[in-house]
């Protein structure tokens, strides 16, 4: 079952764009910058800066669009990894500002999948809630890893290259994450919410 | 080929084919999986049990509104064309304005602040301000008004911009323009006059204008806008609203109008100096060798003026060779008198 990738329509848009076409440039805009804000806001908490970063990060693209690499595999994750840069240095910034060591204030809040809501059971309930705590108890890093991988599609590789960490790692994180989820799912509520194809 | 008959939910849960399956189901990738399940019926209960461990993985969502979307986009190109634009700023005496950059900036932020204190404190004592400009045959034009917007002006048209008060932005249009519209925090009005029953009113967007003749077509690219229209015979006013990617042709003759989709690429293809040829004919040609270079072409076999061609050609601002391009293209011969 090896996955196969057509020739991707996205290194067109990329070379155009790279050319000059305003086009490609508001289309690349417009098709990244929702899951930018999403992930700027989960990063900072802070709606504001993440436009501000937005605003800089698309503006920079621009005039820098002839020096960028020809062959770019996925926008996506330089797009990401490019906001996250400058998330971490104007926080960075603010914090000095600010003279304190307070934490970034990273959120990336899992929050229980809305099919979930249906259970009425109270024993159910119980359960989810305790999965609910069992999640948000995660290391904020760690949170950060699953969020890219699960929201973002980014792949194990390049979670890792983001975050500068190993796959190995991100692998592990994974892991534990996905066994907290299936210590919690009793079998029952797995039966009842499977819908087949999809 | 991963071993996926030993495989656990967990473990499933945890492969990236798997994942990308249940978050991006497609052709191939249902296919795929669905036929392994049917190879594997025993494997039924893992892979339910591993969708729904991916799919529990949820996050909290976070939304820019269309308007901050806009505004967003609106903003980064506004500091784009700042950089880009000293090409041609529309007063025109603007020439030293780069040496004395630190000048230039602090004396626009003292006009600034005198104006706001003037729009403020005395309320509609807004300065008037009117300028007008055009591109000659056989050249465009990108102009950066007052406000900020950005225009790029066809050959052969002409652009008159008045500001009478604060809180309205007018241009008139004769001929074919680009426009991107500055999005003010007063969420000022910028309104495109064709000297005719049509105009088009925006806050901030990008979209293009063609008036030439009888034909008068706005297409529209991002944003959204506003067309009014009145009728020939009473005062009564129509009004239309265009989605990015909509075009309205108007008849100035009998006042008739129709929306369609479009391309908006070839619509504004001009503005890269590309001329997109879709089913093009010779007397498009001829029409746009008069548009543009005000040359007049005339043909004695009638027949050829629907000999056709598609694929797209550079605009050369040179009537000659624009001339000769179209030669080339069509296979025909024009002689110069």
């Amino acid at each position: 079952m090896t996955a196969l990738y057509k020739a991707s329509p996205q290194e067109e848009l990329w070379n155009n764009f790279r050319n000059g076409s305003r086009d490609a440039f508001a289309m690349i805009y417009q098709e990244h910058v929702d899951d930018l804000y999403h992930y700027g806001v989960h990063f900072c908490g802070d709606g504001e800066q993440v436009r501000d970063c937005l605003q800089e990060l698309f503006h920079d693209l621009w005039q820098t669009r002839e020096h960028l690499a020809d062959q770019l595999q996925n926008i996506r994750y330089y797009l990401l990894s490019s906001l996250r840069r400058r998330l971490l240095r104007a926080l960075e910034k603010d914090r000095r500002h600010r003279a304190q060591t307070a934490e970034i204030p990273f959120d990336f809040e899992l929050i229980p999948s809305r099919e979930h809501f249906i259970i009425q059971d109270e024993k159910l309930q119980e359960q989810q809630q305790q999965l609910y705590t069992a999640l948000a108890a995660l290391p904020r890093r760690q949170r950060e890893a699953i969020y890219l991988r699960f929201f973002h599609e980014l792949s194990y590789q390049e979670v890792a290259d983001l975050m500068s960490m190993k796959v190995d790692s991100v692998y592990n994180i994974i892991s534990k994450a996905i066994g907290v989820l299936k210590k919690m799912l009793p079998a029952t509520i797995l039966l009842l919410l499977f819908s087949p194809g999809k | 080929m991963p071993q996926y008959h030993i495989y656990t939910a967990r473990d499933f849960a945890l492969d990236e084919d798997f994942q990308r399956w249940v978050l991006k189901p497609d052709v191939k990738n249902n296919y795929q999986w669905e036929t392994w399940l049917r190879e594997h019926p025993e494997k039924q209960k893992a892979v339910e049990d591993a969708i729904i461990l991916v799919k529990s993985i949820k996050f909290r969502d976070y939304q820019l509104s269309g308007e901050q979307k806009d505004q967003l986009w609106d903003t980064i190109w506004d500091d784009i064309a700042t950089d880009e634009l000293p090409v041609q700023t529309m007063p025109q005496k603007s020439r030293l304005h780069k040496l004395f950059s630190w000048k230039y900036a602090a004396a626009v932020l003292l006009a600034v602040l005198l104006g706001t204190l003037w729009i403020t404190h005395e309320n509609k004592q807004f300065q008037a301000l009117t300028l007008s400009t055009s591109a000659a045959p056989g050249e465009t034009k990108r102009l950066l008004l007052p406000d900020s917007s950005e225009v790029i002006l066809n050959a052969g048209s002409r652009l008159l911009y008045a500001q009478k008060d604060a809180l309205l932005r007018e241009v008139w249009l004769d001929g074919e323009a680009w426009f991107h519209v500055h999005h003010t925090k007063e969420n000022t009005k910028f309104i495109v006059h064709t000297y005719d029953r049509l105009s088009v009113e925006v806050l901030g967007t990008q979209f293009n204008v063609s008036n030439f003749g009888n034909k008068i077509a706005v297409t529209l690219q991002q944003g959204s806008v506003k067309l009014h229209i009145t009728e020939q015979q009473d005062q009564h006013e129509t009004q239309l609203y265009l989605q990015p990617g909509e075009m309205l042709r108007y008849n100035k003759q009998d006042g008739e109008y129709t929306k369609s989709r479009t391309d908006v690429t070839k619509i504004v293809a001009w503005t890269h100096g590309q001329l997109m040829m879709d089913e093009y004919t010779v007397a498009d040609a001829i029409q746009f060798m008069q548009q543009v270079f005000d040359k007049q072409v005339s043909v004695k076999d009638t027949k050829m003026l629907r000999y056709r061609v598609s694929g797209s050609m550079p605009i050369v601002y040179n009537a000659d060779t624009m001339l000769i391009q179209f030669e080339k293209a069509f296979g025909v011969h024009f002689y110069k008198h």
